[in-house]
């Protein structure tokens, strides 16, 4: 199954390496964390940036199971959605000025949201540079 | 303690709150809360422990509202904003307008793309009102420079009136279920058909809360010198209703300009209401000197307020919330400019004064005394 989430989220903050769900001091208000992964569920992790730390416990990196990037964001819907609602408006889309990386690629130069994970992937979220 | 003059001012950099005794011989100034980001709308909620709530329309991360219950010295984001349902297919973009609804906690937000959402736990959680939000004129409405807003919102008990940029004024009297076009008089300047059932590109609409039949439109003016098909539309801008807006008509004659964007109603007498013209081709001060005007007679007749303002060399723009008036026994008007200037017009209007000088540029302009 592709595009696919598990409920696997763990929390690191600033100065952590990663925690396990369940000595994590946030897991028991994160709900039912299933360590259980599908066969294509794949260990990747989420930078947040400092604007967005508030929306998931002040953490700078979230673990996620996750086999695509839509997966992931599904993830952060349904475990972080106040989060998500900073990274994606109520059709799905991203947000205009927000940027998604995967590792140091942006997604729109690979296969978007569908664009496949692999093991130790970085799903970096950037504000763009802009305004005035 | 002594009741305040409280001002919620929104700006392309924030929101800021200013205050002063009821002399309001001198302004703290408090902000920016959330800094650096478009203010579009606010609301001093006075109804019982005052509340001040602030839509911030982050170009990065969405819309928010902001919420403070200590009038104004600190803000929280409430815990979500209006959005739509997710198989809608629109996207909120901005929050033009909250207002109180009609229980405690019951607010009213109008967003861009035009829609209307309520919330009734103070801003917390939210729900689209399907009956002008689904209307079947909604997907032909289109936006105007400033967006496709529902920027509007006057409750009546069961009757709400709304205004749409540019969709028109729509009606409902069952409390929100149902709305309808309601612009017979109402112009527009940039349609084929002068008068169409909607579609008009409303600016603002104010009403006495004690003459609550008798409605005045500041609508998009400036089409006196059209010659294309359907002729002239000269007077269009700045209209009046007396059945609830079912029917509109001018009042512009002895303006120098029916374009505009705000209109504001005195407190304490239906009959007395304030424009700010402005230049259709450059939405700026006729003749780069800015000037009120106020009419004393429902908009029979008018007189030019500019004591204190420049004389010349002033071009700014005041947007369709840039403008309010106190309640105060002889109430000051509040002038917000985009060039970051906070004006304020003792005696109802008869003198005023820069109160600050270098805001960024103002968006809306509320006061509320608390």
């Amino acid at each position: 199954m592709r595009g696919s989430a598990t409920g696997s989220v763990l929390l690191l903050g600033d100065d952590a390496s990663i925690a396990s769900t369940a000595s994590h001091p946030l897991a028991s208000r994160m709900g039912a964390l299933s360590l259980e992964r599908p066969e294509d569920a794949i260990p990747v992790k989420v930078f947040v940036p400092g604007p967005l730390r508030p929306y998931c416990g002040g953490a700078r990196e979230l673990a996620l199971s996750a086999s695509s990037v839509r997966a992931t964001l599904e993830g952060l819907e349904r475990d972080y959605p106040r989060l998500y609602t900073n990274v994606c408006d109520e059709t799905g889309a991203v947000r205009e000025h927000i940027n998604v990386f995967v590792n140091d690629e942006h997604m729109r130069d690979r296969e978007g949201l569908d664009t496949e994970l692999e093991p130790g992937d970085t799903i970096i979220i950037l504000p763009a540079v802009s305004g005035g | 303690m002594a009741e305040r003059v409280v001002l919620g001012i929104g700006t392309k950099k924030g929101f800021f709150v200013a205050e002063a005794a009821k002399t309001r011989k001198r302004f703290a100034l408090r902000g920016p809360f959330g800094p650096g980001v478009a203010v579009y709308s606010t609301l001093i909620d006075a109804r019982g422990s005052p509340r001040i709530y602030a839509s911030a329309c982050n170009a990065f991360f969405g819309m928010k509202i902001l919420r403070s219950t200590d009038l104004g010295k600190s803000f929280k984001e409430t815990k979500s904003a209006p959005a739509f349902p997710k198989d809608d297919g629109r996207a909120l973009a901005n929050i033009w307008a909250i207002e109180a609804g009609e229980a405690k906690g019951e607010l009213l937000a109008g967003v861009e793309p035009a829609s209307l959402f309520r919330s009734t736990d103070g801003g917390d959680s939210w729900e689209m009102v399907p009956g002008i939000s689904n209307h079947e004129h909604a997907r032909k409405w289109q936006p105007g420079a400033g967006g496709m807003c529902m920027h509007t919102i006057i409750r009546d008990g069961k009757r709400i009136h709304v205004g749409i940029s540019t969709g028109g004024h729509y009606l409902s009297e069952d409390g929100g279920k149902t709305f309808r076009a309601s612009n017979t008089g109402v112009g527009a300047g940039f349609a084929p058909d002068p008068y169409p059932e909607f579609g008009q590109c409303v600016h603002k609409i104010a009403r006495h809360p004690d003459a609550p039949g008798r409605l005045y439109m500041q609508n998009h003016g400036g089409w006196g010198e059209w010659d294309g098909p359907g002729g002239r539309r000269p007077d269009i801008g700045v209209l009046r209703s007396d059945d609830y807006g079912k029917t509109w008509r001018s009042i512009a004659k002895g303006l120098p300009s029916d374009f505009g964007f705000p209109i504001v109603v005195h407190p304490h007498d239906p009959d007395t209401v304030y424009v700010l013209p402005l230049e259709p081709a450059t939405r700026t001060c006729p003749g780069g000197a800015p000037a009120v005007w106020r009419s004393e007679d429902g908009g029979g007749s008018w007189k030019r307020l500019a004591k204190g303002f420049p004389k010349k060399e002033s071009f700014f723009t005041v947007q369709r919330d840039g403008m309010d008036i106190d309640e105060l026994s002889t109430p000051a008007l509040y002038v917000g400019t985009t060039t970051g200037q906070l004006w304020l017009g003792r005696e109802g209007g008869e003198e005023w004064e820069c109160v600050f000088d270098s805001l960024p540029p103002i968006h809306c302009v509320k006061v509320a005394v608390a």
